[in-house]
């Protein structure tokens, strides 16, 4: 057998126990397409907008109840992690209970390249903290308008930074949730950094045994909530990332 | 993959606003579009999820869809594209489970029959294909599992058929050199492991 018959061979091996629950899948469709009523050219936004509401379909904590009193320059922080040599590593962020805002059903979602005129017409201001040119190549920007009367938008922007490291940074306007951590480490590492004034809090997921991580670097000023991530990247390249974009955007 | 019987009338169907026959081309469909997506992401737990936005992506795009087209190229880039998006969110979203993960590792274990020699070097093959990048993996299942020629290949990804023969002919080299190696060294972000 040559190699080529062999890597087919693999692939169709590889699929021959694999299991889906097909009907749960269509029952799933017929309930967001069954809304439509039947009538096909009815806007599909609500269906673009599932994923703007992922978060909470995978969300199973209850979270704390937020004070009405929120502290605008503090965002509540929950690191929740599992230290040991587990089978797989990783990580992630949520909101209490199932998102950023109380209802991201009917979400408009933008999905571009890069930022620009066109996001800033979607959310409604130019004025948001961003991944610069200077200091960051931008690969792709996704923004979810939640609602606009009340400015429930969000922005996720992923690119790199000059010095090649992945990283993303999420903002989110007027959320007054708190911010779930949740993964696997190999070191329990949280603690508070001071960005030029700015109190944010620096959580580090680790895997000791191939030496990767997945760090974030968090803060809310005013209005908005900022999550700031990467991956094998240190402390110190996330708080330089922070620290070029504040720069641009001085709060 | 092969198209469908009465395909169009089903697509007409379904602009009409007939439910029932979008899910004709849901059954005619799904096992394999399955197959691909099972072959494309590593945490298999995803894959349900993955092939409900499929179709619902599939079902948005229908008007656009040009009926003297093939479908199943078109289908297929749809889920090439909504796959890569899905591992592009989920990274950053939340993490499942590691119960999750390990079950659903257990369940997908590949069938692999034949001598044990032969079930390792499988084994490894298959790990090491789950390692490509998303680029060449994509053309690797397209190719060696869904059996499309590069020139299919060319018209699902919307790419030159020499990107395609280049990025085949790079996979195959990668893949001989890693199966070499006792442990892949490679990570992706959209395992959004470390």
């Amino acid at each position: 057998m040559n190699f080529e018959d062999q890597v087919s061979q693999v692939l169709k091996a590889s699929s021959n126990n694999m299991k889906s629950d097909h009907e749960r899948i269509k029952h799933n469709i017929k309930n967001k397409i069954g809304k439509r009523n039947g009538d096909y050219r009815v806007p599909f936004s609500k269906f673009s907008s599932a994923a703007a509401v992922l978060i909470g379909s995978v969300i199973f904590v209850s979270g704390i109840s937020f004070a009405s009193g929120v502290n605008p320059f503090s965002v509540v922080v929950s690191f929740v992690h599992n230290i040991g040599q587990e089978k797989s590593f990783g990580s992630g962020y949520y909101f209490q209970d199932g998102g950023p805002y109380q209802d991201t059903a009917d979400a408009k979602k933008l999905v571009l390249s890069g930022y620009g005129i066109n996001l800033d017409q979607f959310i409604g201001t130019s004025d948001y903290l961003k991944l610069d040119a200077d200091h960051f190549q931008v690969n792709d920007v996704v923004a979810y308008m939640v609602n606009r009367e009340k400015q429930y938008f969000y922005v996720l922007a992923k690119g790199s930074t000059n010095g090649g490291h992945s990283i993303g940074l999420d903002i989110y306007h007027n959320t007054n949730k708190s911010l779930y951590f949740e993964g696997q480490t190999t070191s329990d590492h949280k603690k508070d950094i001071d960005l030029s004034g700015i109190k944010a809090t620096y959580i580090e997921f680790a895997n000791a045994n191939t030496g990767g991580t997945t760090n974030y670097l968090t803060w809310k000023n005013g209005e908005w909530t900022v999550a700031l991530h990467s991956i094998d990247s240190t402390e110190k390249v996330l708080a330089e990332a922070a620290q070029a974009i504040l720069q641009i955007k001085q709060f | 993959m092969k198209e469908p019987e009465n395909i169009k009338d089903m697509i007409l169907l379904t602009l009409e606003g007939k439910h029932d026959a979008f899910f004709d081309i849901y059954n005619a469909t799904v096992n394999d579009v399955a197959k691909i997506v099972h072959n494309l992401i590593y945490d298999k737990s995803q894959k349900d999820d993955i092939i409900q936005d499929i179709y619902i992506e599939m079902y948005k795009a229908l008007s656009k869809f040009k009926i003297d087209q093939p479908f199943t190229p078109w289908l297929i880039g749809i889920v090439v594209r909504q796959t890569k998006s899905h591992l592009r969110k989920n990274w950053l979203l939340f993490r499942l489970k590691n119960k999750q993960m390990e079950q659903a590792d257990q369940e997908s274990q590949p069938d692999f029959s034949g001598k044990l020699v032969d079930q390792l070097d499988n084994r490894e093959l298959l790990q090491s294909i789950h390692g490509l990048s998303y680029k060449l993996k994509t053309v690797i299942v397209l190719r060696y599992l869904s059996d499309y020629s590069q020139e299919e290949i060319a018209q699902i990804l919307n790419i030159p058929i020499g990107t395609v023969r280049s990025r085949i002919s790079y996979a195959l080299k990668v893949l001989r050199t890693s199966i070499k190696k006792e442990h892949m060294s490679q990570m992706e972000v959209e395992r959004y492991e470390f």
